[in-house]
């Protein structure tokens, strides 16, 4: 657990950082993102004390960063730079080493660690192992960078915007491999970066600095729902959510209004009710805590006789209806309604009480809006 | 050609000897160079104004000609190869501390960051990463300051510290190309390999990784320490060997040791060795030559710090430049004026003249001499007016020359062209000017079959050669004064500008012209 504590920061009379207070999990990939100069990266340097703190104090598991010397502390932590910051004058191996070589690790172990690590980052040692930064590519490098960070299996990774420098493909195959090594490993990884895409794809926690404060710090839902003020808004960007179809859930996107009828109603009432608004059902609740019950189908109140017709509307109810919860994400929503007939979905919270419904019209102009904003802010 | 090669073959004793010595200085002022050039480099990339301070230095010292800082050196360390040394560390610091600065700061910020970042201490980076990386850079400078040193070496003779210099020295003064190029030849070759050395060595110590990724060969640590040892084979080579030659001379440094000193112009090289000759021959003591000082002040300066014991020069020289008197045309006035004076206030012993003079006149052609009817200085001056005088600066500015001539005589030239040294007799030879100054003893006078002309009024001051040597030595070694003693008027006029026509125009060493002199006299 990594806990900053009222840190404060000044380059030259002008305030960085301005009472930082923030608890990062272990085992979390923290993202910091801001703007340029926004002191991200001064938040980033001030962990592994490549700045100094004015005021505050950092704590790692409980220890003051302070009570530790340096280099011993920066050996603890990996770090991760742009480019990958590889050494131009050692070839790959000597780059992982380097420090489990000052460390006084025996060559036998160090070699074995080397490969060890080039084959975590999917580098073949054969290959790559002798060669020099030179004769890498931007993504091969940064795999390097990574893989030294691992090196001596520190649990804290700090990585200051490492792939904003490799082309999107490259950056998109490292983004993931970096999220499975961070489960894969349980490291706590704090990234600082100046892309939303990024920190969306890859955080389970988002800390958005604006002018040296923090303004929102959260899961990466929270921030894309609920952003704090404009900054953050304008940061996320309006329409970011579409982009990640897993934050969208049914409640979101239902109609809060829809036909339902309690249990206690009779069945000509129901009928009154369905040609009233040309639907073929209705939903049919408990009553008094709205806790759905079933549905009435049109088709089903015409096969009744006359004698029927005051019949109350539990005694003919169907469970032949899907329903959602509110939670339920949009990709889910889609694969529901493909196979029901009626195309209206039910949205219930957990105690089963009715809460909207999604229609596949509903769905369609949601979408649709989607489709014409995108359009216009091209 | 043949005569450059008949040169080399006669001397390529003495050329093996200055050879190494060069190189020992070489080696010498280059290590020093690298012990302070490379940490002041490191040092300045942590303070930008320091380091604009220090390059600016450096700079500077770059820009000040080597001979003048030659002599502001001799007074301070005195003569020999320390003021060499120093002169050449001065050259040779500022690429060494300009290209290891560049090489440092150069460095990717993002290596230093990553270095810091990984947890490298500052000594680690420093060694670890920033010395290699800027390694090509530091190597550059020091090839740099290498090559030049080699060249700077050559001054270095001026100042009486030996080395190839010694050749092309003698061989200016003599007008002798072929003894330059034995000089100038052996120094270019030395720069040469030097350079090829060092650009090996430099080959080596570059990593892999800086070069441009086709040209990379993948060596393993064995075989890269390999290519440095053997690099460094070839360096100690050329810098170590010389160091530990003349360390193993210095070893045998003799104790009772006389050291002879002369100028750096022909006939005081020869009386050098005459005096070397005869203190050699007729005692036990060791005799160390500094020759080719360059000019009364350095060698004075060598003289009172006690790097030389003995040299000789002039009364009409000394008693102006050394001792600040009137110079007296009264010949055994001035010889008695400058005896006491450096008695006084040198402690230092002025022998009886050696018998002749060296004094200024005034040479024309044979042509010229019958077309005016001139042999006496008084029958020039009466022409002077339709002559036209090509003289040496000094002569132009010394009040007791040229100026006292147009004041108190009334004597103008056609024209006054000051021209320097062997110039002037290109300039008489082609018939640019008509009359020159030049020295009584100068062997140019009778190549050239020039007319010297008579002084018949007593105008120009004496020049008596004599030795000055130092108390101090004198009493330590009672022997030498009658050693000295022998040399008294024993070398006329006639025999010294035979002896120089022997060394400048015959084109013999100045050693084997002063043994023959010495054994045709019956002195050894």
């Amino acid at each position: 657990m990594i806990e900053i504590k009222d840190v404060s920061k000044s380059y030259r009379d002008k305030l960085i950082l301005r009472n930082i207070n923030l608890v990062f999990e272990s085992g979390q990939f923290i993202v910091i993102i801001g703007s340029s100069g926004c002191g991200k990266t001064t938040l980033l340097k001030l962990i592994n004390k490549l700045l100094p703190m004015d005021k505050g104090d950092i704590l790692i598991d409980g220890v003051s960063i302070k009570s530790i010397p340096d280099t011993k502390l920066r050996r603890k932590i990996g770090y991760v730079i742009q480019d990958g910051g590889l050494f131009p004058h050692f070839t790959v191996k000597e780059n992982l080493e380097i420090v489990l070589k000052i460390e006084g690790m025996s060559k036998e172990k160090r070699e074995e660690r080397v490969l060890e690590l080039m084959d975590m980052v999917n580098l073949d040692p054969k290959v790559f192992a002798n060669s020099y930064p030179c004769q890498l590519s931007g993504g091969q490098k940064q795999r390097v960078g990574v893989a030294r960070a691992f090196a001596t299996d520190s649990n804290l990774i700090l990585m200051d915007e490492p792939f904003s420098a490799l082309d999107p493909l490259t950056r998109e195959e490292l983004q993931n491999e970096i999220v499975n090594l961070q489960k894969e490993y349980k490291k706590t990884i704090i990234f600082v970066t100046h892309d939303m895409d990024e920190a969306i794809k890859c955080a389970d926690k988002i800390c958005i600095i604006q002018n040296g404060n923090i303004v929102q710090f959260g899961q990466p839902e929270e921030i894309l729902k609920h952003p704090q003020n404009d900054y953050v808004e304008k940061f996320v960007g309006k329409n970011r959510i579409w982009g990640n179809p897993k934050y969208i859930h049914a409640s979101d996107i239902m109609c809060r209004e829809c036909l339902q009828l309690s249990k206690d109603r009779t069945v000509i009432q129901a009928l009154q009710v369905m040609r009233e608004n040309a639907v073929n059902s209705v939903l049919v609740t408990s009553g008094s805590n709205g806790v759905l019950e079933g549905v009435v189908w049109l088709e089903d109140i015409q096969k009744l006789d006359d004698a029927q017709m005051g019949l109350r509307l539990h005694q003919i109810i169907s469970q032949n209806y899907k329903y959602v919860y509110e939670e339920t994400t949009l990709q889910e929503v889609i694969d529901t309604i493909d196979y029901n007939r009626s195309g209206v979905i039910s949205v219930l919270n957990h105690r089963g009480e009715l809460k909207g419904i999604l229609t596949k019209s509903r769905l369609l102009s949601v979408l649709s809006r989607r489709y014409r904003q995108r359009k216009e802010e091209e | 050609m043949k005569e450059f090669i008949d040169v080399f073959f006669q001397r390529k004793e003495e050329l093996l000897q200055l050879l190494f010595q060069h190189m020992e200085m070489t080696a010498i002022a280059v290590l020093i160079s690298i012990c302070i050039g490379i940490p002041l480099g490191i040092l300045i990339t942590k303070n930008k104004k320091v380091s604009s301070v220090v390059i600016g230095t450096a700079n500077l010292m770059q820009s000040i000609p080597s001979i003048g800082l030659l002599a502001f050196l001799v007074p301070i360390v005195g003569i020999g190869e320390r003021p060499a040394i120093i002169m050449v560390i001065v050259y040779a610091l500022l690429p060494i501390i300009k290209n290891t600065y560049i090489g440092i700061t150069g460095i990717d910020p993002l290596s230093l960051e990553s270095a810091n970042g990984i947890g490298l201490s500052k000594a680690q980076t420093l060694f670890k990463i920033q010395i290699p990386i800027a390694m090509p850079y530091i190597m550059a400078g020091i090839r740099i300051s290498a090559v030049t040193a080699v060249g700077t070496v050559t001054i270095a003779a001026f100042a009486g510290a030996g080395g190839l210099g010694w050749f092309i020295n003698l061989g200016l003064n003599a007008n002798d190309a072929d003894l330059v190029l034995l000089g100038a030849i052996p120094a270019c070759l030395l720069a040469l390999v030097v350079d090829f050395v060092l650009g090996k060595v430099e080959a080596a110590l570059t990593p892999e990784g800086l070069k441009s990724a086709e040209k990379i060969i993948f060596r393993t640590e064995g075989e890269r320490k390999r290519r440095i040892a053997a690099a460094s084979v070839l360096l100690a080579v050329i810098l170590i060997l010389p160091l530990c030659v003349s360390m193993v001379s210095s070893f045998r440094a003799e104790k009772n040791k006389i050291v002879v000193g002369s100028q750096n112009f022909t006939e005081a090289i020869i009386l050098g060795n005459i005096y070397s000759q005869m203190i050699q021959h007729h005692t036990d003591l060791d005799v160390e030559e500094r020759f080719n000082l360059n000019g009364t002040m350095i060698t004075m300066s060598a003289m009172e710090s006690g790097d030389i014991d003995t040299f000789t020069d002039y009364t009409g020289v000394l008693a102006p430049n050394v001792l600040g008197m009137e110079l007296s045309s009264d010949t055994e006035q001035l010889y008695q004026d400058v005896r006491e004076g450096m008695e006084e206030e040198y402690d230092m012993e002025v022998s009886q003249p050696l018998g002749f003079s060296n004094t200024y006149v005034f040479a024309i052609t044979r042509e010229t001499s019958q077309e005016y009817g001139i042999i006496k200085l008084s029958q020039l001056l009466e022409n002077a007016s339709s002559l036209r005088l090509g003289c040496t600066t000094a002569f132009t500015q010394r009040e007791d020359l040229l100026p006292k001539l147009e004041e108190e005589y009334n004597v103008s030239f056609a024209s006054v062209d000051g021209l320097e040294g062997n110039i002037r007799y290109q300039a008489i030879a082609s018939g640019r000017v008509d009359v020159i100054d030049a020295f009584e003893t100068d062997a140019v006078l009778l190549d050239m079959d020039l007319v010297k002309v008579e002084d018949d009024i007593n105008y120009f001051p004496p020049y008596q050669a004599v030795s000055v040597t130092r108390n101090e030595t004198l009493r330590q070694y009672p022997e030498l004064s009658e050693v000295l003693a022998m040399l008294e008027g024993a070398i006329t006029t006639e025999e010294m500008m035979e002896m120089n026509y022997q060394v400048d125009v015959e084109g013999k060493t100045p050693e084997e012209t002063a043994v023959n002199f010495l054994e045709e006299k019956g002195l050894i």
